[in-house]
Parts: structure tokens; sequence; C-alpha cells
């Protein structure tokens, strides 16, 4: 099967915007009447639905960003009455900042359908076995393409993360042929088979699709060849909807956007100006069908470009290129979204006031994270025990509070460097970004 | 109690660190009576038994290190074959656990003595009275 929605992935590109049009002027009119604050940004602006007449109009609607959706927890962005709303997702977001979404049945629906796009995209059918690796929960990763695996009508196998030799079993043991998790599960699957001397011609997978975190190239060639693969990438964020807001197709030059479901501009995300198509910026989106919780402009953070020049695979949906980098400090830990800002919070408040630095790596394809942090003057210890009580004792807050690994390594006062201007707070070895 | 205050020096584990905490002492005139080292992967800790110990945890201070005094017991030990193992013995019929353990010569009494912390510090010092060991006070070694 080369679409799994032919009509639509190929959708001239004149009709998709005549489409979108449509679509995005009763979405306004939505958001308007049902979302308190699209409505006030709207008022304080000036701008009434009527007002949005098309794409054209787009740009003069306002941004939305990470903090609206925060300062509106937990249901402040829901645009329809909560009986509607089926589900509720939560983004991998940590103590005090997640976010909640909600989808109707329709939004379930939309969701399964670009996940289905994707799996099709990359080779899979309804005689395929999709071993879903990605976490079930609120996490979108594996729900995304779990729903997704049905709506194709292909036998899904939803064995979430964790324990991986029962996974390999599995692939042994039920066939498994589409793998989905984060790239670097995939890497530390594969790794697992190695060291449990299964071969990759012991095994029936021919193809993965991989995402919520960055990967190389080179990772991607690294995984093909130890599982006997062809490795797809897949993009989305709760905000928007989860996994398969675009995905890649079998050329892979690019991810292509779900235009039928989503618009994606590229902005410069210093003056917020719409950039022109192949320049690289901030990518926003804007939900265009999904009801329970509808984004308007949404600024991912995410750097990326766009092009609309056509894929030889025959959509003509445009692709926008893999995030080349972030507009903020995020990062990304083993599919874990962290700000230093919370890491520092958790060394204050167990007493490490003074200077810190997060060294993050990745070894034999796994990141690695070490919190380097000042020890206080004033600490008292005797023995290496109490050290090492205290190092642990901030070790595990980081891991259940923020959900990171990491190692803790003491320091003397006024080891790590002072520079006079913006403190190097995060060294990131990992060069994810080509 | 009879204690002898112990300063402990926290230490990267990195060349040149300990040459540096030695330099602090020596530019403040400290006279070293005894150390030892403890070590990890990452970091070690330094005790020391010197002259002067205020001014030596202020020199240390104010040059940046993290040091703490803490309290110890100092018991004479005579140089002789099987001295510290029954030394140990006796500790090791009481259940009393030795958490570090270095040593220390005295110039003033010419003795050598055994530098103990025990997980009962409070009770040690009765279980080797009674035992016949003497325990030694700063003015005994002159290190006020």
């Amino acid at each position: 099967m080369r679409y799994f929605n032919e009509k639509a992935e190929t959708m001239p590109r004149e009709e998709l915007s005549i489409l979108q049009s449509t679509l995005l002027c009763q979405q306004i009119k939505h958001v308007y009447d049902n979302v308190e604050l699209y409505r006030r940004r709207m008022d304080e602006k000036g701008i009434s639905p009527e007002d949005i007449k098309g794409i054209e109009d787009l740009h003069k609607l306002p941004f939305t960003v990470k903090a609206d959706l925060r300062d509106t927890y937990p249901y402040g962005m829901f645009a329809v009455p909560m009986e509607e709303v089926i589900r509720l997702h939560a983004s991998s977001g940590t103590t005090g900042k997640q976010i909640v979404v909600g989808y109707t049945k329709d939004d379930i629906d939309i969701w399964s359908e670009i996940c289905a796009r994707a799996l099709a995209a990359a080779g899979a059918d309804k005689n395929d076995m999709v071993h879903v690796s990605y976490g079930f929960g609120l996490f979108t990763g594996g729900f995304g393409l779990y729903n997704g695996s049905e709506k194709l009508g292909s036998t899904a196998i939803p064995v979430s993360s964790g324990n991986t030799q029962r996974q390999v079993t599995i692939f042994k043991d039920f066939g498994s042929t589409v793998l989905c998790s984060t790239p670097s599960y995939a890497m530390h699957l594969a790794e697992t088979m190695q060291s449990m001397g299964v071969r990759k011609e012991d095994i029936s997978l021919k193809a993965g699709i991989f995402g919520a975190e960055p990967w190389t190239e080179e990772m991607r060639r690294k995984i093909e060849e130890m599982l006997g693969i062809k490795a797809y990438d897949i993009y989305g964020l709760t905000e928007v909807m989860g996994p398969g807001v675009s995905y890649e197709c079998k050329y892979q030059c690019g991810m292509h956007v779900n235009e039928d479901h989503f618009i994606v501009e590229v902005i410069d995300p210093d003056t917020g100006k719409v950039l022109p198509e192949g320049e690289t910026g901030e990518l926003v989106f804007t939900s265009l069908t999904k009801k329970a919780f509808p984004v308007i402009r949404y600024r991912t953070r995410d750097i990326g470009k766009i092009t609309k020049e056509k894929c030889t695979c025959g959509r003509t949906f445009l692709r926008m290129t893999k995030p080349m980098g972030r507009t903020d400090d995020m990062l990304i830990i083993r599919g874990v979204n962290v700000f230093p800002s919370q890491i520092e919070t958790v060394l204050v408040e167990r007493g490490f006031y003074t200077a810190y630095q997060i060294v993050v790596d990745r070894v034999d394809n796994s990141d690695t994270c070490e919190v380097k942090v000042e020890l206080p003057p004033e600490t008292s210890f005797e023995t290496i025990g109490d050290l090492e009580t205290i190092s642990r004792n901030v070790s595990e807050a980081l891991k259940s509070l923020l959900g990171i690994v990491a190692k803790v390594t003491l320091l003397e006062p006024n080891s790590i460097p002072r520079s006079e201007g913006k403190a190097v707070r995060v060294i990131d070895k990992r060069k994810l970004y080509s | 109690m009879v204690k002898i205050r112990q300063i402990s020096v926290f230490a990267e584990n990195k060349p040149g660190k300990i040459a540096k905490v030695m330099k602090i002492l020596a530019d403040s005139g400290i006279d070293i009576r005894a150390i030892s080292v403890a070590d990890s992967l990452d970091f070690g800790i330094l005790r020391i038994i010197c002259s002067d110990v205020n001014k030596a945890l202020d020199a240390l201070k104010n040059a940046g290190c993290v040091a703490k005094v803490n309290h110890v017991t100092a018991v004479s030990v005579p140089d002789v074959a099987g001295a510290l193992s029954s030394l140990l013995c006796i500790l090791s019929e009481a259940g009393v656990g030795l958490s570090y353990m270095y040593s220390l010569y005295s110039r003033k009494t010419r003795d050598a003595y055994m530098i103990l912390k025990t997980d009962n510090s409070e009770e040690i010092d009765n279980l080797l009275f009674r035992n016949g060991y003497d325990l030694v006070s700063e003015h005994d070694l002159d290190i006020i």
C-alpha cells in the first residue's frame, strides 16, 4: 500500500489551499466562541472571526505559546464541554509544568488517520505486526501509533517500553514486522538482541518508525544495519496532536506535514515575521480540525524549514526538515523533556545555591547526563559515605521529580568557570542537530 | 571525653588538589602532624591533625575550601608487633565499628598513636580506658 488516503495525501495544492481556508475559518469561529484566551487575544488585536477569510489572513492572528497552555492548566484551553472529550493525554513535561490536552471522538479518529498514513508510508499494511514500544499512558507516543495501527488494520502489539529482553522474545515469537519507538530505545533493543545472541535474520522486522527525540542520520544508518530494517522519522507534539503531525515517505527527504489537518508556518523567532519557503526559522502549527484542544499559531520552539517542492512519492503535502535545534534551552534526554531551570530548582531546593553545570552526551547511542555541582562551603561531612549520600539524594530527586537519570558529581567551590557574560550551564556534546 | 580535633577537607580527585591544600597550610605556617587521604572515584577527603586548628581552618575557608572540624580519638599504641591487632580485637569484641583510622607520631612524647573514628565515639573512651590504653588530648600532643 503506497498511501493510506490517496485522495488526501495527493490532493492538488490549489485544492488543498481551498480546504485549509474553509477549515481555518470554521476553526477560528470555534475557538473564538469557546476559548476565553483566544477570544481575548483576538479582541485585543481588534480581530473578529469574520476578518479571517482564508489562509492568507492567518498571519493576522496572535501566536500561542507554551506559557499560555500552562497558565490555563488544566482545562482552560478546551473548546468543547467535557462530555464530548473521550480521552486526555499530557505532555512529557514535569512537576508543575505539564500540559493536559483532550480529544473528542473525531479528534481520535483524525489522530488515528494521520498515524495510519505514517505507517502506510513506511510500507505497512494490514498484514503487518506493529510492535509499539513507546510508553502507553499520558505520553502520546504509545496510543498514537497504536491507534494508527488499528486504523490501518494491521495487528497492533502494544508492548510499551521497558522489559527489553522480553521485547526481543516478542520480536522472535510474535513476528513483529514494524517497530515504533524512540530511536534511542531502538538502539537499546538492537544491542540487547545482540547480547542475547539473536541475529537480525532470526526476526521479521522490516521497518521502524522513530520519533519523540532528536536523532542523526548516522544513528538512522546504525539502527537500520543492526535491526536489518528501513528506519523512518515521525514528528509530532502533544500540544498539537501527538505523533503523526508529519511523517516520512520512502524517499526520506523531509517529513510530509498532514496539511489537511494542520497548517505549518516558519517564522523568525525574534520578530515573529513569517519567513518564505526554504528559510530556516521556528515551526508554528495551527490545528484545522481538532476540536477539543485546538491550537492556533502554536510556537513549537523547534527550528526547521519547509519545502513545497513535489516529492517523488506523489504526495503533495509540503515537507519539513527534522528539527535542527531549539529556540529555547530545552534538553531532550532519553526522550524526556527537561529545562536547565528545572534542574536548577531541584539543586537550589537541596541547598546547592552555587554554580552548576549540566553535561549531556551520547555514549553507545544512549544519552548520558552528568550534573556537576559545587559543594556549598558549610556542608557538614566526615566520611566518603556522607558525601555519597548527598550526591545520591540529588540524583534520586532528579529521577523522581524530573524523570531524568543523571550522575551527580560534587565539585570544590569555584571550580566551575565563571564567565563574564552568560553562564555556560549546559554542555551538550551529542551533536544531534546537523 | 578525650578527643582531638581533626580537619576534614573535601578535594576533587584531580592532580594538584592535595598540593593546593598543603600550600594553603604552608603559607599560614601550619605544622601538619598527621594526614590521611580517603578516596572515591570522583573525590576524596583529606584528614589532617595539625598545629593551630583554628588558624588552619580559617586559612582553608578563606581560600574557598570546604573544610570541617571533626572530633576523633587518639590512643597510644606500643611500637611492638601485634599491638594494633590487640587494640582492634578489643573494639571488635565490643561490637564497635571503625569508620576510619590512621597513625600519628608525637615529637613531644616520642610515642606512636592511632587516630580512630568509631561508631560510638562517646563510649570508646571508657572501653579503651578499661583495657589500659592511654588517650591523649590536644594538650598532650602540643597541637593546640
